[in-house]
């Protein structure tokens, strides 16, 4: 087993991964830029080196610097977490190439599932399903598209070959439309990327997002670990998950996990990864991507069967096969997570920045919490404003939802905005309660708002506002008037 | 006499005025709060880390509080609520007027993306300045009345700190426009 892991990442995953190597008798090592240099990250790692810099691009993405550290420290291998590196094919041979190993796939799997086309085109291959689509060389003429609109049948999706973040994308529910379309969707593409060509894809109306865990050893055996679901989006990011997903019936669970079986074994997967797909309302499911690396969400996956996803992918870099079987993993309960974010849902999801004056987290049985930050930390710009993720189990659907509004009602941020009344006033969502949602649902969503604001609040802001001198944890509170806090007001109306 | 304080809350048009005075001796935890026109007795508790108790209508209750200089936090039941202290020597006009400042400035750390306008260029009210990118986000900077721009005060690509000067302008003097919704920076998906 290593002896010593350097964690190239930073904030709750990285604090995560510490613990699980700690608790394991590997030292674990933190690289951390200028602006994290007092993170919770460094204070719970057993060495901390810095990469110095201030944005990603110069500290947690800067593949030389972070091998650099790991081989004079003696690092044996290096855990990725998510985001950053965790899905870079280069720096995962970097590693490779300094005699250090990657905790995660080879970089051949990262390379072949990072390139859409190629990850979709291995997989209809190996049988799994994939959205009905035409792609050629993206140049077809009309009568071509209107002839595959047909064939794939509509609403058709009209796609960008170099679009990305919804530029050059249009959605045809009739010919005339497809026509229109294809030439908006062209015009647009030239002027954002200076290339025309479009693709067609299968419009689905409904989609719930719904993701399997996989787990592959050396040996070249795949597990699944059942699903995740996760279309509570804003953004096209997720910030409430759930397992079991309520949309799964016995025999639909059972078709999706082995499509991900077979996923994992056609790219001989190694490690943990997560297959996506798109579900539709009659039940089809099409192959999304291929998350090559540890996933945010998880925690849920490990509160229902019992395991630590990151000890696992520990023990198979380093070369110990899987110790159970597919019919031993046996999920219980139900599961949710809520990822919290210091953003504000009334000004479209903003990010918001600065001191975070009080923390307090709930905590109990069956309440789990992934944090990154801590009371006086200082929330920045540089990187993801995501400060923890909540999660809770209980035996049943209902009994998880009735503890996670209990422990977001109990959950104490200030200082910064958080998206906490924003994710209990989800999970109170009548359709939200009955399981009838999709990866629409916050586009609609209304935000509570209007509300009277209680008397104990205004006693408690008069008697603050009493105080010359702030008392207590205001104190300190006065002589930091220049606190990006401040400015951050600004931000409502200059 | 107890000290009159008006605090702004963003769900209220108008400042709600408060005071506190201490119910018997001083090292009473029992408090008169006036909030407007209505008075309550409460008995709180502050610890030094900003959580409190506090008994009111017979019901004891939890809550957080912080300040920083004018801006006061309270959390309760599972929200959050953003006080200012307003400062009463300034009449609402004063007020208005200081929303129409001729200077904008970064309201986050970001890159400047894109200058839409020109030096000595004529504008109407909300009419996009300068597009930021901060923390992923694009965020659009307007103008918060009719006028004209004075002076641009960055360039594209340039990366600023927040409250950095961005750009001078001159408001029209006739223009009622600053409407409150004028000048705010609209954030949307980069």
């Amino acid at each position: 087993m290593f002896k010593k892991v350097l964690i190239a990442n930073r904030g709750e995953v990285a604090v995560r991964i510490t613990n699980t190597l700690q608790q394991m008798g590997i030292v674990a090592v933190a690289v951390h830029s200028e602006p994290d240099r007092w993170g919770l990250h460094v204070r719970r790692a057993d060495e901390a080196y810095a990469l110095e810099g201030e944005t990603a691009a110069d500290t947690y993405l800067r593949i030389n610097r972070i091998i650099e550290v790991a081989k004079s420290c003696g690092a044996d291998a290096i855990h990725p977490g998510y985001g950053f590196l965790s899905e870079n094919a280069a720096f995962a041979q970097a590693c490779i190439d300094a005699g250090i190993v990657f905790i995660g796939p080879t970089p051949d799997v990262i390379r072949k599932m990072g390139d859409k086309m190629i990850a979709k085109t291995t997989l209809a291959d190996a049988g799994v399903p994939v959205v009905p689509g035409y792609w050629d060389n993206g140049n077809a003429d009309i009568a071509t598209l209107e002839r595959e609109a047909e064939r794939i049948g509509y609403p058709v999706l009209i796609k960008a070959a170099a679009g990305g973040g919804g530029k050059g994308m249009r959605v045809a529910r009739t010919p005339d439309e497809l026509r229109s379309g294809v030439d908006v969707a062209r015009r647009e593409s030239v002027s954002a990327f200076g290339d025309d060509r479009v693709f067609l894809e299968k419009y689905v109306t409904s989609p719930r997002h719904v993701e399997f865990q996989i787990f592959g050893d050396s040996t070249g055996r795949a597990v699944h670990m059942f699903e995740r679901e996760c279309s509570i989006q804003r953004r096209h990011q997720k910030i409430i998950e759930e397992s079991p997903s309520p949309a799964l019936s016995p025999e639909l669970r059972e078709k999706m996990a082995a499509a991900a079986v077979r996923t994992a074994e056609a790219i001989g997967y190694t490690g943990a990864g997560t297959v996506e797909f798109i579900l539709d309302e009659s039940g089809s499911f099409y192959f999304l991507e291929v998350n090559t690396r540890l996933q945010v969400e998880h925690p849920i996956t490990e509160m229902r069967l019992q395991l630590d996803l990151v000890r696992l992918q520990v023990e198979v870099a380093a070369g110990m096969p899987l110790t159970f079987e597919q019919n031993d993993l046996e999920p219980a309960g139900h599961a949710i997570e809520c990822r919290i974010y210091a953003e504000d849902a009334a000004r479209g999801f903003l990010p918001s920045v600065g001191e975070i004056r009080q923390f307090d987290a709930p905590a109990g049985a069956n309440v789990r919490l992934d944090s990154g930050v801590f009371a006086g930390d200082h929330v920045t710009v540089y990187y993801d404003p995501m400060l923890a993720k909540l999660a809770v189990w209980g035996q049943t659907r209902d009994e998880a939802l009735a503890r996670m509004a209990w422990a977001l009602r109990r959950f104490v941020v200030t200082g910064v905005t958080t998206n906490i009344a924003f994710l209990a006033s989800v999970i109170r969502h009548p359709q939200f309660q009955k399981g009838e949602y999709d990866t629409h649902f916050l586009d609609a969503f209304d935000l509570e708002d209007g509300e009277q604001i209680p008397d104990e609040v205004l006693v408690a802001a008069a008697m603050l506002a009493g105080r010359t001198k702030a008392t207590g944890h205001g104190e300190k509170a006065v002589t930091t008037s220049a606190s990006p806090w401040r400015n951050a007001g600004r931000w409502r109306g200059v | 006499m107890a000290h009159k304080t008006m605090l702004k809350h963003a769900s209220r048009p108008e400042p709600i005025c408060v005071s506190t005075e201490t119910i018997g001796d001083r090292s009473s935890r029992e408090y008169r709060v006036t909030v407007g026109d209505r008075t309550l007795e409460a008995e709180i508790e502050i610890a030094p880390d900003g959580s409190g108790r506090m008994r009111l209508a017979g019901k004891v209750v939890r809550f957080f509080g912080s300040r920083r200089g004018d801006d006061i936090q309270v959390w309760y039941g599972g929200r959050v609520y953003d006080f200012k202290i307003a400062d009463t020597r300034q009449s609402a006009g004063a007020v208005k007027r200081s929303a129409m400042l001729p200077e904008l400035t970064a309201p986050m750390p970001g890159t400047i993306l894109r200058i839409l306008v020109g030096d000595g260029d004529e504008l109407v009210a909300r009419q996009p300045l300068i597009i930021m990118e901060s923390m992923k986000m694009e965020m659009t900077i307007s103008a918060p009345a009719a006028g004209r721009v004075k002076e641009i005060t960055c360039a594209e690509g340039e990366l600023v700190e927040m409250g950095a000067l961005l750009v001078r302008l001159q408001v029209s003097e006739d223009d009622d426009a600053g409407d409150e919704e004028a000048g705010e920076n609209e954030a949307q998906n980069a």
